[in-house]
């Protein structure tokens, strides 16, 4: 009953829809932006540390570069550390939740054991570990990133596929010998995508906070522009005293894109809960 | 095909010994928690993993199944031998359409079909089991259809690739009486058409009756009484089977109170050596808990494993 009513149910949810909104604009910023804006480097015959004004709608930084084409190429970063952070984590922690919630003898409690090792592993430092010792690369930082999402990608796919595996469709679909990964990756998968599909969401939020976070102590990549690496250069200069937009506008972006997120995973996760009102 | 097969864990379900005869119904009988679903499942060598199967063998067109490989035994599985559950509600998968789901039984059986093939023959198929708008329907989720819709569709992706045998465990259990009726004479009707088997699992004689050629009575993991439908009903030689057909209402019958078997199946644990039944048996004597009693035949094709009424002897 949900998979046909969820796109309709969920254009009804206000919500999830402004989050939505929200990434399709972050979206066509990171994608159609740089057509406009030409990318922010060198020196720049503007005023450095302009106070936002008619010329530079968000100022400029130090360098005199404006902070929209910042902000604007900061965009397509952040869209690229998210959506690559999801996709490593889900490479790794779909099957393996599937599996260990599937075969639920031995191995099947060894990955379980091993998710919830991995969960205790306490991401930050090591994350600030690898990124010191690989060197500030944006596909690093990525990679990484998704290395340290999958354990509760893992953990809610393996919970939901416990539940799904004792349900009687798919007792009738192991007596119709239909093989045993099909019956995984599409009786069980598609069941389970709801949960998942939040968690999705929230991981594709918190990539960018991490990324934020290592470019702010100068982890990032410092040949690409993102939105940590803006507050990084503010403060590493002390402009953030006099230059109020350094810190705001960088800030509200990042807000704006995890808000949008976090507001995609409540539509998503309310539309597929049946005890909403 | 015979199928034969001893001990469980706890010794569940022993010396279960029965056939299903090419082209026959046989009928499994037997109060809840009796081991009727678990010896259809471990036909489809589908037990739960606690379960071990200690000893026996399962005969399949005079081929152990117990000897199959799982590869071997998935190929089995909805080709020559399918089944059919109790719960239509939650047998169908809430995100696939009712065709994609029939059309996977092709695909995976079938898999000389093409897309359109399996597209008509799921359609067909769907018609062949008195769906109306099989077009329509073909194109529904399982939460657009009845409980009665539902096993037909379970039935159609049972027989698509019309199995030899067809192990059906309270098929109609959870449909209303009219329907019930219905979907036993598609079943029927089926078998007719594919010449297969059927073994149909109940606790409702009145199926039984109305379906069955032969009949297998189960009690606590054992069988207590094999013969054909007309030695069950006319000289039923086990006093479980007598307490069975004794707590059915009749029409005819006078208005009194009616019969029922005192006591309840003794769980896995607690079995005592002996006759499982002794506990609750008005015929038993004190000799009857010491010694399993055999299956005796007490006219040719009608055996009985009671130390009383079958084998003339005692322990």
């Amino acid at each position: 009953m949900r998979e046909k009513n969820f796109v309709e149910s969920f254009t009804k949810h206000r919500l999830g829809m402004i989050g939505l909104a929200g990434i399709v604009i972050v979206i066509a910023l990171g994608a159609f932006g740089p057509l406009i804006v030409t990318y922010p480097v060198g020196y720049n015959e503007a005023t450095p540390l302009a106070a936002p004004d008619r010329e530079h709608w968000l100022g400029t930084d130090g360098l005199g570069l404006g902070l929209i084409a910042e902000i604007v190429w900061g965009a397509r970063t952040s869209l690229f550390i998210s959506f690559t952070a999801v996709a490593v984590a889900t490479c790794i922690g779909v099957p393996l939740g599937l599996v260990s919630g599937y075969f639920k003898g031995r191995i099947g409690g060894l990955i379980d054991s091993v998710i919830e090792i991995a969960m205790t592993i306490p991401a930050l430092p090591l994350m600030i570990l690898i990124s010191a010792i690989s060197g500030p690369s944006m596909g690093t930082v990525a990679v990484v990133i998704g290395l340290f999402s999958w354990p509760t990608l893992s953990r809610i796919v393996r919970n939901s596929t416990l539940k799904l595996a004792s349900m009687p469709f798919i007792e009738a679909a192991i007596v119709l010998g239909i093989p045993t990964r099909t019956i995984m990756f599409k009786h069980i998968l598609l069941n389970a995508a709801g949960p998942a599909l939040v968690d999705l969401t929230i991981i594709m939020a918190t990539a960018v906070l991490t990324e934020a976070g290592l470019s702010y102590l100068g982890l990032g990549d410092p040949n690409a522009w993102s939105w940590g690496g803006i507050l990084q250069n503010a403060f590493r200069a002390g402009q953030h005293f006099h230059a109020w937009w350094l810190i705001v506008f960088p800030s509200l972006a990042i807000m704006f894109f995890v808000v949008s997120f976090n507001l995609l995973g409540l539509g998503i996760n309310e539309t597929l809960n049946p005890k909403r009102d | 095909m015979g199928f034969q097969e001893d001990e469980h864990v706890h010794g569940l379900i022993d010396n279960l010994c029965f056939a299903v005869t090419e082209g026959s119904v046989l009928g499994v009988v037997g109060e809840s928690g009796c081991g009727k679903s678990m010896a259809a499942l471990s036909v489809m060598r589908l037990l739960p993993s606690a379960a071990v199967v200690q000893g026996g063998e399962i005969l399949f067109n005079g081929a152990n199944l117990l000897a199959k490989t799982e590869a071997e035994m998935e190929k089995i599985r909805g080709r020559d031998i399918a089944m059919v559950f109790q719960e239509p509600m939650t047998s169908l998968n809430p995100v696939h359409t009712v065709g994609r789901q029939i059309g996977e039984v092709f695909r995976i059986h079938r898999s000389a079909m093409g897309a359109e093939e399996r597209r008509a023959a799921t359609v067909a198929l769907l018609g062949e089991v008195g769906i109306a708008n099989p077009e329509q329907r073909c194109d529904q989720y399982s939460h657009q259809l009845s409980g009665g819709m539902r096993q037909r569709v379970m039935i159609a992706m049972a027989v698509a690739c019309g199995p030899q045998l067809l192990l059906a465990d309270e098929p109609t259990t959870a449909l209303d009486g009219t329907i019930q009726a219905q979907v036993l004479a598609l079943m029927q009707e089926l078998k007719q058409q594919t010449q297969g088997s059927i073994m149909l699992i109940t606790h409702n004689l009145g199926v039984v009756a109305e379906t069955c050629n032969d009949v297998v009575i189960m009690y606590a993991g054992r069988v207590v009484e094999s013969g054909t439908i007309g030695h069950i009903f006319d000289q039923p030689g086990h006093p479980y089977t007598r307490g069975l057909l004794a707590s059915i209402p009749s029409l005819a019958g006078n208005a009194g109170e009616l019969f029922s078997i005192p006591g309840t199946v003794p769980s896995a644990e607690s079995f005592e050596p002996g006759c499982r039944f002794a506990p609750r048996c008005q015929l038993r004597r004190e000799y009857c808990s010491r010694e399993v009693p055999p299956m005796t035949e007490i006219a040719p094709g009608h055996a009985v494993a009671c130390w009383v009424t079958g084998s003339g002897r005692q322990p």
